[in-house]
Parts: structure tokens; C-alpha cells; sequence
């Protein structure tokens, strides 16, 4: 099917899939390499850029489907597959890691085949995204669309602007196979994708990353711990160890903060404002409540934070950031000042071996925490 | 008195300032006097540094390091402070439109560290606020906006946000989280849209009119901030005046740098044509005498040039910069090595041609402000600057890496590649800290050895 590549939690795959394409919003491989390393370039952004142009080269990858015909069974009940084969999407997103470990061997439903892949979608949430585009619009088979995503969002103006450059990826979606959506069609799909974003919250149980977990990346963890706050950028495919590295230490993480994590889902959709005008609350959803850094003034983001430490006892938070992440780097001291908890700045660089200090680091936070 | 032109080191100039105002040549104005009281005020960099000769650019570097006392003298004469910050020239020209305003240029501080050596202090405040020496030496504005020594609190902080580097919005996010209210405007990733029309912009770019309409309400939103700041209205006929006076310092810096690029020997050293240029942005805090300081320098040149004389070798090679060097040094260092500005990119190129005048006053500024080169994709601003570079004869590129910018981590290769696939030029990319001195010779080997590929190249 159809399928279009993505990162940014500000692009809502239910825009995509009611055009009738397929949202794929992957978690990238650092080891995919493809691009150079520059120096200063976010590891991110390399990865994403890396993941994306192998998409155009290789002949299959593991991946999820979030369109309107491709719903594969997911955990907590209705799930008919072994425990180790991947779900598939998780609250109406996509989330398609190419290159899975061989233990997750593809379901026909969420195999993404070369020739999938008609398009990448990346926005202006990141300067060093914003940037990579370039690298994108020159080195890939497929169009690359570079979408505006306001860093204001208080004024009418924002809001405009973000709804018109949605408007916009809605045409550049029929350009490239899509179909476009009647508002019943629209308000379908987004009430389908809330619908599995609420199955989503329902199997949280605080002490899983459930994002990651259905989508075979992450697994549940029985047991106590410490409970912690994992919060910052987008994860890497190998990152995902950190849930591993935080339990294995005596902690748990209670809350996922990530870019990757429950932080970035958009609000729940208000019924009767849906009935009215499916996309008006979709822009709403999307724009006007997802914190992030990004975002100009971030109060947004340390609202949500206060409000979701304090509700689930969180006792440490482990920030997770790109040694060249400028947005999240500039938020480690406020996060101590506005939080008023312990907070370990865990840079990740580019290797396997910053994951092994990341491991020390955090076994070193859970036993302070512990011991107090 | 008269002396062939040259660069001269701070002693030199003492001794040469003293003959110059016992015999009376020295135009009189309140900020001037020897480059030597700067030096006792802290800024020690100049000690390293070598000038140009001329009073024309003693004024320009007396300006330059008054614009502290400018500042805080304007506060006391009861004049609003505004600072404008992440705005290469646009938003100033509103505000200085408005008597009783002025605007300041707090990101400029990032040379702080560097005119001080580091007695300033800047870092280390930056440092203990969280923003560490990762980020871009901008950094240094948070010192000063907390410790108010470089500037005064202002009375209204604007700062674009949107298509702007994620360090730098990350430092002013900062900085509003410290108790400094911001009053934040968007400017768009530039791009033209399939099926709309496009706008062309004053430097060549091109824009979807649907951005420039945004732009342009955005900063109806600015004026109308500024309005209340001001406590009057701004009417179209005072902006259109003051667009006219922000082209008349644009028109001076485009003559000063199509003298400079052009004449042979080069008539004025690489560090007083990126000062010069640097005031495109907010006129140094004041926009009449800045005027005044620009015409001195372009008379000077042009005397030069007239003349046949030169501060250069003519063997010198032309080397097209790209972006402004955190240590001014580095650019001595270019002409040490047998190089010489042939053409800058130091980011604001669209603040250095004229602000159309044939269209309301607001939607020109707003395509004034989509032109920034910034704002748009690095592949259009390689391919801008691969155009020039071949267009004024450059045998050689560099690109200026600044520490922690996040434009940098990207931008510099796909500059590079287009460069050397579009000009055919040899290209090489440094990376200049604040104080460089630690880093001179290998800065010095890699631009000698730039300058001699460039000079084999003219010998093939």
C-alpha cells in the first residue's frame, strides 16, 4: 500500500490515512547509516535521514500500518499473534522501524516492500530537520515535502498557518496517490485512531513504554522500582534499551516523556466540535495541545510535565538528549528548577559505547534516588 | 599626516591618533578618542589586532565599542529600549521609525567574549544557567541581559521564532524563563508553493505570496506592540521615511562592499568591511550618526581606489567568507596567510540591498524578511553563493563553522559540495571559536594552504 514516511508527532497520521495512503512514522536505526556523519549533526536526524533512503533501496522492512484498511490485531485481548511478532499500530499511528532485529519476523500486514514508500513528509519542528530535508530532496527517489510547523501557537496566526500547511500536505498527498477525504471520511478515521490511542492508555499499566511495546520494540517488565520520568527527544530504534538499562538499575519508568512517548499524542478529540468540523478539531488536537521545547513560550510542555510527574509519584526524571539537541539540552537546568526533582542529563552521542555509559549513569541516579 | 593606507597595530595607532589630533584632523565627535581607552575598559582583543589606518575606520571601531554607553545614556535620557533579537535588519527599521524607541541588536553580544578575552564573564553567567559551550557563543546575551553591564534591561525583548536556529531559540527560551517576557513573532521556513504564486524577493529568493502575507501580518503585530511601547501610531508615511533611511545605509554598504570585492589592491582590511556590514542590522543602536560613519568610510575607500592604493598585496588571492567569525582575529589572519575579501556571506545578505519602496511599507519589510538567507533551504543559499563567488572573480571559499549553531552541523558540507560543483572553486570549512589563539596555527596552515591551492590554480 501506498505509504508515506515520517517523524514528527505534528504531522497527524490521521490526515494521511484519510487520504487514503498509508502513515508510517518510523523510529530510525542509527546502525541504517546512508549518510555521512558531519560533525555537529544530530544523531537523529542522520538516523531518520539514513532509515528513510533505505526505505527507496532495500526490499523489505518491518512496519505498521495505520490506514483505514490495514488495522493489525494488537496486544491486551484481541491479539491473535505469537508474543514475539511485532503489532501493529498503536493509537491510530504508525510507528515502522525498518530493519527489525530477526526475532521479529513480519506479518504479511505490516510488511512495508520496497516500492511502499511514495513520499517523506519532515517538518520545520527542528532546525537540524528542517536542514535535513535538503539532504532528503536530493538523495531520494521519492518526493520529499517539507512541512511548516508554527514554533508560535498562541496567536490565530499560528493556528492558521499550521491548518493551511496541513491543507497544503493534503494536496501534495493526491499528488502522489492519495485521495482527498470528505469530511465524514476525515471524522472516521480520527475517531478510529483515537479509538486505538484510547487501547493504547488502556494497557498502560506505569510501568511499560506502551508506544514501543506494541510496535515489538519494547517490552513489559513485571516488578517494582523506582519510579521515573524518561522524557526528551525522539528515540532511536537502539534506544529503546534505556527501559531495559532503567529496570535493570531498580527503577521503572512510569512515564514516557519521550518525543517517541505518550508526550506527543494529540488531545483527545471533543465530539461535538468533531461532528462540526472534523478538521478544524483535528488542527486543534494536534496544534494546540502537544508540548514540546520546540515550541515558543514552552509552557505547554512544563505544565504537562508538572502535571504528570506529580500525578504518578515520579521520584527521578533521566532527560534523554542529542549531544547536539539545542531545544532539550537548554531545558536540563529548568527541568530541575521547575520540577523540583532529581534529573539526569543523559547526552547520547552517536556508538554503542554511549550506551554503555548511559547504563552506568543511570544505575548511579537510581541508587542516589534510592538512598534517599 | 597623510600615510599610505595600511593595518597598523593598537600602539601604532595610539602614537598615530596623537599626530592626527595635534594637527587638528580628527573630526570631532562625542564617542571618539584613542582605541587605547578600550583596551583599559576590557576589551583586550584589540591588543591583538590589526587595523586600518584610516580615521574613517577609528570612527567605525569607536562606535562600535560605545554602543554600551549609547544604550545605557539612552535610558537615561528617557528613550525605550527594544530589543530585537534573532532579526537581521527588519524589525529595527520599525522601531527606529518610532521617535523615542531604539532598537538593539543584544544577539551582537556574542563578540563580547571575544573583544574581552573573556574578563567579560559572559560564558561563565551563560554556563550556570544551563546553556553550556555546546550552544553558539550567543550564549554570551543571556549574561548580559541578567548582569545589564553590556545593555540595559530593555523595555520590550522581540524575537522571531520559527525558521531560526534551534540554539538560539533555545538561548532566548531561556532567557523568558529567567523573568524576561518575550514578545515572540513567526517567521516561516521560506519556500515556493506548487500552484501558488510566487513572490520575488529583494536578493533574488523566492517566496509563496501567501508566506509574505503571513510575514507581513506578523509584524503588524510587532508594530502594533511597538505602537504601544511608543504610545503613538505609526503611520505608513513615517515607515516608508524610515525605510528610506534604512536604504540609505544599505546603499552605502552596497558601494563600500562593491568597492572593496572589486578594486585591486583591496582598498580596506576583511575586519572593517564585516563591522561595516554588521551594522545593516540595527544601525549600531543609532540610526543617524551610523549613516554619518558609513559615508566617512566610503569616501575613504573611494579615495583609495581612485588612487591605485591599496592595504593588500595585489597577488592577494579572493576569498568569497561565509558567515561571521566568533574571533575577529581570524580575519587578520586571512591576509596574513596572502588572502583578501572577495565576497561575504555573513548571513544577512538580505540586509544589505534596498528594501523595496514601491510597495506598502509592511509587505516590504516582510519580503525583506523571508529573503534571509537563513530562513531558507542551504541548498539555495549555496547556490546564492556560488553565484557571487564566481560573479566577482573569488578563487577560493570559506566556510566559517560557528561553534554549537545548529545551522552548522548540515550546512557547511551541502555549501561545500554545491560550491565545488557549481563554481568549480576550492572550498574549505574551519570552525572559529571565540578566542582562537589555541587554534591559530592549524586555522593558519589550512587557509595558507587554501591560498596556495588557489594561487596554483591561477598558474595552470
Amino acid at each position: 500500500m501506498s505509504t508515506i514516511v515520517y517523524c514528527c508527532p505534528f504531522v497527524p497520521a490521521e490526515w494521511i490515512a484519510a487520504h487514503g495512503l498509508r502513515p508510517c512514522r518510523v523510529i530510525p536505526e542509527e546502525r541504517v547509516g546512508g549518510v555521512e556523519v558531519y560533525a555537529g549533526i544530530c544523531p537523529f536526524a542522520r538516523a531518520f535521514a539514513g532509515s528513510a533512503l533505505a526505505l527507496f533501496s532495500e526490499h523489505q522492512f518491518l512496519g505498521e500500518s495505520g490506514g483505514q484498511d490495514a488495522h493489525p490485531p494488537r496486544r491486551g485481548g484481541q491479539d491473535a499473534r505469537p508474543p514475539d511478532q511485532p503489532a501493529g499500530a498503536v493509537g491510530g499511528r504508525a510507528f515502522c522501524p525498518p530493519h527489525g532485529p530477526k526475532r521479529e519476523t513480519p506479518g504479511p500486514e505490516n510488511t512495508l516492500a520496497r516500492g511502499d514508500a511514495v513520499a517523506i513528509v519532515v517538518t520545520t519542528a527542528c532546525d537540524q530537520m528542517r536542514r535535513i530535508a535538503d539532504l532528503l530532496a536530493e538523495r531520494s527517489p521519492r518526493p520529499v515535502f517539507l512541512m511548516n510547523v508554527p514554533a508560535t501557537w498562541q496567536t490565530p496566526a499560528a493556528r492558521e498557518l499550521y491548518a493551511s500547511e496541513l491543507r497544503r500536505l493534503g494536496r501534495f498527498l493526491i499528488s502522489v496517490g492519495g485521495r482527498p477525504p470528505s469530511e465524514r471520511e476525515l471524522a472516521r478515521v480520527m475517531l478510529e485512531h483515537e479509538a486505538d490511542r484510547a487501547r493504547e492508555c488502556a494497557l498502560q499499566t506505569g510501568h511499560r513504554s506502551p508506544i514501543l511495546e506494541n510496535v515489538g520494540l519494547a517490552r513489559a517488565v513485571e516488578g517494582q522500582g523506582i519510579p521515573l520520568a524518561l522524557v526528551g527527544g525522539p528515540l532511536l530504534r537502539e534506544d529503546v534499551v534505556l527501559f531495559e538499562l532503567v529496570e535493570r538499575a531498580g527503577g521503572r519508568v512510569v512515564l514516557d516523556g519521550t518525543e517517541t512517548g505518550e508526550r506527543t499524542r494529540p488531545a483527545p478529540f471533543d465530539r461535538s466540535r468533531l461532528d462540526a468540523d472534523p478538521f478544524a478539531e483535528l488542527v486543534r488536537a494536534y496544534f494546540e495541545t502537544i508540548p514540546d521545547p520546540f515550541r515558543r513560550p514552552d509552557t505547554l510542555l512544563h505544565e504537562w510535565l508538572r502535571r504528570e510527574t506529580a500525578s504518578r509519584g515520579v521520584r527521578g526524571v533521566i532527560l534523554h538528549r542529542y549531544v547536539w539537541c539545542d531545544n532539550w539540552h537548554a531545558q536540563t537546568q529548568r527541568l530541575k528548577e521547575t520540577l523540583g526533582l532529581p534529573v539526569l542529563d543523559l547526552d547520547a552521542g552517536t556508538g554503542g559505547s554511549g550506551r554503555t555509559r548511559s547504563a552506568a549513569r543511570i544505575e548511579a541516579f537510581v541508587e542516589m534516588l534510592a538512598m534517599t | 599626516m597623510s600615510e599610505q593606507p595600511r593595518q597598523i597595530t593598537l600602539d601604532e595607532w595610539e602614537a598615530r591618533y596623537a599626530c592626527l589630533r595635534a594637527a587638528g584632523v580628527l573630526p570631532e565627535y562625542s564617542y571618539g578618542g584613542p582605541l587605547g581607552r578600550h583596551v583599559r575598559d576590557g576589551d583586550l582583543r584589540l591588543r591583538k589586532l590589526r587595523f586600518d589606518n584610516s580615521p574613517a575606520a577609528l570612527r567605525l571601531w569607536n562606535f562600535l565599542l560605545t554602543e554600551e554607553e549609547r544604550l545605557h545614556q539612552a535610558r537615561r535620557t528617557g528613550s525605550k529600549l527594544v530589543a530585537t533579537m534573532k532579526d537581521l535588519g527588519t524589525v529595527p527599521v520599525i522601531v527606529f521609525a518610532l521617535e523615542g524607541l531604539v532598537a538593539f541588536y543584544p544577539d551582537g553580544t556574542w563578540w563580547t567574549p571575544c573583544v574581552m578575552e573573556h574578563c567579560d564573564g559572559l560564558l561563565r553567567v551563560a554556563d550556570t544557567l544551563g546553556i553550556p559551550d555546546t550552544f553558539c557563543p550567543v550564549r554570551a546575551m543571556l549574561g548580559a541581559f541578567v548582569e545589564e553591564r553590556q545593555f540595559p534591561r530593555p523595555d520590550l525583548i522581540v524575537c522571531s521564532a520559527g525558521a531560526t536556529c534551534d540554539d538560539f531559540s533555545a538561548i532566548a527560551g531561556r532567557l523568558e524563563s529567567l523573568g524576561f517576557p518575550i514578545f515572540w513573532w513567526e517567521i516561516p521556513h521560506r519556500q515556493a508553493f506548487t500552484g501558488e504564486e510566487a513572490v520575488q524577493l529583494p536578493n533574488g529568493f523566492v517566496a509563496a505570496r501567501s508566506q509574505v502575507a503571513f510575514v507581513r501580518d506578523e509584524l503588524e503585530r510587532v508594530k502594533a506592540a511597538l505602537e504601544g511601547l511608543a504610545g503613538r501610531r505609526l503611520d505608513e508615511a513615517a515607515l516608508s521615511d524610515g525605510i528610506r533611511q534604512a536604504n540609505g545605509v544599505r546603499g552605502l554598504l552596497e558601494e563600500l562592499r562593491r568597492l572593496v570585492f572589486t578594486a585591486n589592491p583591496c582598498p580596506l582590511p576583511a575586519m572593517e568591511l564585516l563591522i561595516a556590514e554588521m551594522f545593516a542590522i540595527h544601525f549600531c543602536s543609532d540610526r543617524a550618526e551610523c549613516l554619518v560613519i558609513l559615508a566617512e568610510l566610503v569616501d575613504e575607500v573611494r579615495r583609495r581606489v581612485e588612487a591605485g592604493l591599496g592595504v593588500l598585496s595585489p597577488e592577494a588571492v579572493r576569498v568569497y567568507w561565509v558567515n561571521p567569525v566568533a574571533d575577529l582575529r581570524v580575519m587578520n589572519l586571512l591576509e596574513e596567510c596572502g588572502g583578501r575579501i572577495g565576497g561575504t556571506d555573513h548571513m544577512i545578505c538580505h540586509a544589505l540591498v534596498p528594501i523595496p519602496e514601491d510597495v506598502a511599507p509592511l509587505e516590504a519589510l516582510a519580503r525583506m524578511a523571508l529573503a534571509d538567507p537563513m530562513v531558507g533551504s542551504s541548498r539555495e543559499r549555496a547556490a546564492r553563493i556560488s553565484r557571487e563567488a564566481r560573479a566577482l572573480g573569488c578563487e577560493a571559499v570559506v566556510v566559517s563553522r560557528i561553534p554549537g549553531a545548529s545551522h552548522c552541523g548540515l550546512e557547511g558540507a551541502i555549501i561545500a559540495d554545491t560550491v565545488r560543483r557549481e563554481a568549480g572553486l576550492t572550498v574549505v570549512e574551519i570552525e572559529v571559536p571565540p578566542l582562537s589563539d589555541a587554534m591559530l596555527p592549524t586555522l593558519r596552515t589550512r587557509l595558507e594552504a587554501l591560498v596556495e591551492t588557489a594561487r596554483e590554480r591561477r598558474r595552470a
